[in-house]
């Protein structure tokens, strides 16, 4: 997998805003695109691109806030970092509590535009890191079998090998094999260490 | 009444190894863990209460919501709002009366004017929030900018208000936030409860848990702590009595949950 650079997607409606904040953006090295609709944006960029997103509120058709709403029901949604010329409390609101890293009111200083997309791009970046960790443990997870599956579930609980065996019929011997196939295929070096990995995990695994 | 009174009341005994002591919304706190203290004049008299009914059911005990604003009238009427719901309601003129009222352990909100005499709002917020996520912040204004609602968001507060609103939006408001201080509570008496238990080992007996969860073999611990083998068992049993872990992956667990336990591996 080719490491991505990262990008910020500005979307204005205004072609000089748009220019300038290309302009001011990669003058401090960073690389962006621009769209002068949510909807040639949605066009344009696949939905797991990493970077993040610059959004005027105010955009005809499809709305930033529309914007962020769509985005939000994607497996990965951009952070976003709304612009806005006009002061609108309500909105701003609603913005920041579906999640929004910041929102900026015409004129701000670019100072805080660039440390709010700085602060959006860390965001992203950890979040891909996470999901990318969590895609490798449930690689592994995937390629135990079922009756292994039921080993480590049993195992990160807390039972004995006894009392698995006693539970499947097994001889200990069978389930201690198991075991081993487990640690192996997760790639832990300890129980603790499969517990961590098992608490990991959690979230992805289907419920028992 | 009762109902309040318990609500009110902070068990001394609950406090034993605490992370925080229960002082004042806004006075510095004392961070003690692994150092049983308890600081007998912050606590109210007449606590002397029973550990267990009074801890676990402090989620569960009648929510409160605290109302900050120098305009009277509006306090009388979010003051009957609140009740018409059943919760308690406090009513506070300045930010000063509210810093100096002691804590309950009850689940609550605070409903705070950005506009106060004394400090801001937003300085409140700042005061605040950080140790209390059982008391989720909703801001009210009369004069509205975007610069100060977005900080106030940022800073946590779970919702922001423009006067004039209406009362069905602010008591929705009120009933998510209570609903985030029940839950925040019960988390914060299970962490305490595990804290406690913490406490009560020996340095000898961290030391082996720590090294336990870290996922070395009792010789391996012997080793590391210069003690025998036979040594380690004890104190590991020990560690697992006083934890009361069910096994080793219950241990690994709690060890997380402290943030006792060494970076991961994986």
């Amino acid at each position: 997998m080719s490491v991505e650079q990262p990008t910020v997607f500005v979307v204005d409606d205004d072609e000089a805003v748009r220019n300038s904040l290309r302009r001011l953006l990669e003058s401090v090295g960073l690389t962006v695109e621009v769209f002068p609709s949510a909807q040639a944006f949605l066009d344009r960029v696949r939905s797991d691109a990493p970077g993040c997103l610059v959004l005027d509120v105010q955009l005809p058709g499809l709305s930033g806030l529309d914007l962020q709403t769509e985005l939000a029901g994607t497996k990965m949604p951009l952070p976003i970092v709304f612009l806005t010329g006009h002061g609108d409390i309500p909105m701003s609101v609603k913005a920041m509590k579906a999640g929004a890293v910041e929102f900026l009111t015409k004129p701000f200083r670019q100072e805080d535009l660039v440390k709010a997309i700085r602060g959006a791009l860390e965001s992203d970046r950890a979040v891909r890191r996470e999901r990318s960790e969590l895609a490798e443990l449930a690689r592994r997870y995937d390629i135990l079998t079922p009756r292994e599956r039921d080993v480590m579930t049993r195992i990160v609980a807390g039972m004995m090998n006894k009392q698995i065996a006693a539970e499947f019929g097994t001889s200990e011997s069978t389930v201690k094999e198991q075991r081993a196939q487990v640690m192996l295929k997760m790639q832990a070096i300890s129980l603790p260490d499969l517990v961590r990995i098992a608490e990991r995990l959690r979230s992805r695994l289907a419920p028992q | 009444m009762k109902a309040n009174l318990k609500a009110a009341i902070v068990s001394p005994s609950t406090w034993a190894a605490p992370r925080t002591i229960p002082g004042r919304h806004g006075a510095p706190r004392q961070r003690s863990l692994g150092s049983p203290s308890v600081s007998m004049d912050r606590m109210n008299s007449g606590g002397v209460g029973d550990r267990g009914s009074g801890l676990s059911s402090s989620p569960h005990a009648k929510p409160i919501v605290f109302v900050v604003d120098d305009d009277a009238s509006l306090r009388g009427s979010l003051e009957s709002l609140i009740r018409s719901q059943g919760w308690q309601a406090e009513t506070f003129a300045s930010a000063q009366e509210f810093l100096a009222r002691p804590r309950v352990i009850a689940p609550s909100c605070l409903i705070l004017d950005v506009t106060l005499p004394d400090l801001s709002g937003l300085d409140v917020q700042k005061r605040v929030a950080p140790d209390r996520i059982d008391m989720p912040i909703i801001f009210i204004t009369g004069y509205g900018d975007v610069p100060m609602t977005v900080q106030a968001m940022k800073a946590g507060a779970v919702e922001f208000l423009t006067k004039p609103f209406k009362g069905d939006v602010l008591l929705s408001a009120i009933r998510h936030a209570i609903e985030r201080s029940q839950t925040a509570l019960t988390v914060e008496m299970e962490m305490l409860a595990l804290r406690e238990r913490y406490a009560s080992l020996s340095a000898r007996e961290r030391e082996v848990m720590v090294l336990v969860v870290s996922g070395l073999l009792n010789k391996q611990v012997g080793a590391e702590l210069g003690i025998s083998e036979i040594t380690v068992k004890a104190h590991r049993g020990r560690v697992m009595q006083k934890m009361n872990a069910d096994s080793l992956a219950d241990l690994v667990r709690m060890a997380a949950s402290l943030s006792v336990a060494p970076a991961q591996t994986d």
